[in-house]
């Protein structure tokens, strides 16, 4: 029965509509968009499941519920607090996700009135930057307190943005930093320098080469797919908490997949074996 | 209106992408990838300009009011100046040690270089290189300190970090015999530790991180492109 | 000891750069100034020479640059972009430099979703799926158990909705045991390439510049 699902499932999808030798097929990829209605059908069925009330449950991540502490802690002692969007620009995801995490952070910050420095490496991400954080003063009610030379550009270059973060986390003594976003083989860099002076540091990325240096040098560290769901967590938002849940069904797909597939494999039948290959041959 | 305008330019244009990918024959919308990286790259260059002036405005402002450490931020304002002027005259393609200008003339990395290139080799180069070499110190630093946790985790860590490091120098090898490894692990050694090490667990581990990457962009990309997440807008999620 | 004054500046900076060791200091200030004075106008120029000189208006108006062909307007369009970006530089025009970015945001998002499918999901469970036994072969039985299990297990760590705690814990402590393991794996094939970076500019103080080591 099993079987027979899957041979279906690879059946519709591994079938494209060819038109010609010469010209590209009338559908191409058609595994790819199978996948992906997929993932949007589960994702629309949660989000409306979400939406009726009926909440998911999603576990707290230890290094979300740092970041209001860090906030705290640096009102505290009336120091800074540091945030950086990665080294990514807005055609990043990651910078998008640190962005949406930026919100929260900054009405947190509004909330307790602590100054969120923010060095930028890209211009677009300065200014949307700067928007995210003047709408998060006005929802905490401080508008007054907004100061936009807070977030500033520095240098398109990676490691003259570094040599820069590196002085300000030595001038300023920032309380709390957070690197949320992509980093490059800056992070340790940064991540050492921020615990030499005294900072409680939350990182978040999706840079799988990044993950170690961070996981070792800071206090928490949001490995991959966390970014993306602590955007989603912070915002307390029913359709954003309905999405997290959506992951966790295609994980469980992928999860049954990987157990299935396996096992098909032991029993050694080639056809199932070949499948991604053959799928994935035409790119 | 505010926000629809954009969300809908966000929904078409990430929409054409898609169609572009999956129906390649689409009239009008045949290529459009190609066209709008090129116009992103453009659009973002102009773009550029905002961040120049911030950082221009804000020295100028600090250098105005005499803020204390000004003197540094003339330093900026003047190797931005020398540098913008001398590398908008020649457009440099760096290619080994030697540049192109536009007119079209190669330039050895000696004698008749531009003072464009000279700040390109002597300025840029060397503090890029040294700003990425200090990771050689934290890496070793960050390591020490791992050496104080106690937990199995950190030392699990510690211990497959130590033994992919030894896997890749000669030294191991010696210290692995110098241990009496062999008489356990029979005629292998680090580098085969670690070669095992990187292809077992590592490749295991990374793969699950790397799905639930996809997870998450696949699920941030679709309530962007929907309008659900526009929270880097400014929204605040809703 | 070198005679050329663009080796004593970069040797000079270098040193600046690395004094950073010990604490931020004035020269390591000067040398941060300096670099990024230097490198913000100089991404800008080689960018207005590649983007906006060479990919539109070179494009867009071949005979003004005495170069043959048909002009293609298309690429003014990204210029169109960029000036809504800008736009927020006149007071109250702020929601047309939304305009632009929505622009960049939509399309670059739209690539890297399927981009993720591909990538990242298809591919890698076609690398996933492997016998979990191989007749007459301990090692790959165990190397593809092992890998499985890892992956399995990572993947489950990763689950939001639900507490770990109970067997759920035990598989998770399992999944996280190998991310450590891989995280550590990571680090330490990384040391040599960083080693080497310095070494580099080690060489260039002691060699091009001192004159000390010959290599």
């Amino acid at each position: 029965m099993i079987k027979r699902g899957v041979f279906l499932f690879l059946f519709l999808s591994a079938s494209p509509v060819f038109a010609g030798d010469e010209k590209p097929p009338m559908l191409a990829h058609p595994y790819v968009l199978v996948t992906m209605l997929l993932m949007i059908a589960i994702l629309y069925t949660y989000l409306l499941t979400a939406k009726k009330g009926k909440l998911p449950f999603i576990r707290t991540l230890p290094g979300l519920k740092a970041i209001d502490e860090a906030i705290g802690r640096a009102t505290e002692l009336g120091k800074p607090v540091l945030y950086l969007s990665g080294l990514g620009d807005v055609d990043n995801i990651q910078t998008l996700a640190a962005l949406s995490i930026l919100s929260h952070v900054a009405k947190k910050a509004a909330e307790y009135d602590t100054p969120l420095i923010m060095p930028s490496m890209y211009s677009v991400t300065m200014v949307t930057a700067q928007e995210v954080i003047k709408e998060a003063h006005l929802r905490a009610g401080r508008p007054d307190t907004y100061n936009p030379d807070n977030v500033y550009y520095v240098s398109d270059e990676q490691f003259a943005f570094v040599a820069h973060t590196n002085g300000v986390m030595e001038r300023m003594r920032p309380a709390a930093n957070i690197y949320m976003g992509a980093y490059f083989g800056e992070s340790l860099i940064l991540a050492e320098t921020g615990h030499a002076t005294g900072a409680i540091q939350i990182a978040g990325t999706a840079e799988t080469s990044q993950l170690p240096f961070f996981v070792v040098a800071c206090d928490y560290c949001l490995i991959g797919e966390e970014l993306y769901a602590a955007s989603a967590y912070l915002s307390q938002d029913a359709k954003q908490m309905g999405s997290i849940k959506a992951q966790d069904v295609v994980r469980l797909i992928v999860l049954g997949f990987i157990l299935v597939g396996s096992i098909l494999e032991t029993v050694n039948l080639p056809h199932y074996a070949d499948f991604f290959q053959k799928v994935l041959g035409g790119g | 209106m505010q926000r629809q305008i954009p969300m809908f330019i966000v929904f078409v244009s990430g929409l054409t992408m898609i169609v572009d990918y999956f129906f390649p024959r689409v009239p009008y919308i045949q290529g459009a990838r190609e066209i709008f990286l090129n116009w992103g790259r453009i659009a973002l260059t102009f773009a550029m300009i905002l961040g120049i002036m911030n950082l221009l405005m804000s020295n100028l402002r600090k250098v105005a009011l005499r803020k204390a450490g000004w003197i540094y931020n003339v330093i900026l304002l003047g190797s931005f100046a020398l540098t913008f002027y001398f590398a908008v005259q020649y457009k440099m393609v760096p290619s080994g040690n030697t540049f192109i200008t536009h007119k079209g003339t190669d330039m050895g990395s000696s004698g008749t270089m531009s003072f464009a290139s000279k700040i390109f080799l002597d300025v840029y180069t060397p503090l890029s290189g040294t700003i990425f070499s200090l990771v050689a110190f934290f890496i070793a630093s960050a390591a020490f300190r791992a050496f104080r946790a106690k937990n199995i985790e950190a030392i699990l860590l510690l211990s497959s970090a130590i033994v992919v490091m030894l896997g890749s120098i000669p030294f191991g090898d010696s210290l692995f015999a110098w241990l009496g490894l062999e008489h356990i692990l029979g005629h292998r050694n680090f580098s085969w530790l670690s070669t095992q090490i990187q292809q077992i667990p590592m490749s295991a581990a990374q793969r699950a991180i790397n799905f639930g990457v996809a997870f998450g962009m696949v699920f941030m990309s679709i309530k962007i492109l929907t309008g659900i997440d526009r929270s880097y807008f400014g929204g605040g999620g809703e | 000891m070198s005679h050329d004054l663009g080796v004593w500046v970069a040797a000079l900076l270098t040193l600046a750069a690395l004094s950073f060791l010990y604490k931020d200091n004035l020269f390591y200030r000067i040398a941060e100034n300096i670099f990024v004075g230097v490198s913000s106008a100089w991404v800008f120029a080689t960018n207005i020479h590649s983007d906006l000189i060479d990919d539109m208006l070179l494009k867009a108006f071949p005979h003004a640059f005495h170069q043959p062909g048909p002009p293609d307007l298309k690429p003014l369009w990204g210029g169109l972009i960029g000036l809504l970006i800008l736009s927020r530089l006149i007071p109250g025009w702020t929601s047309l430099s939304r305009w632009g970015i929505a622009f960049v945001v939509g399309f670059q998002t739209g690539i890297q979703l399927f981009g993720a499918i591909v990538g990242n999901v298809l591919l890698q469970l076609n690398s996933t799926i492997v016998p979990l036994f191989v007749p007459r072969n301990l090692s790959a039985t165990l190397r593809n158990g092992l890998g499985t299990l890892g992956t399995f297990t990572s993947l489950s760590y990763f689950y939001f909705s639900r507490e770990q705690k109970g067997w759920f814990g035990v598989v998770t402590r399992l999944g996280v045991w190998f991310l450590m393991i891989s995280f550590g794996a990571a680090y330490g094939s990384t040391v040599m390439t960083r080693m080497s970076i310095l070494i580099g500019r080690l060489q260039f103080l002691l060699s091009t510049w001192l004159g000390v080591i010959h290599t």
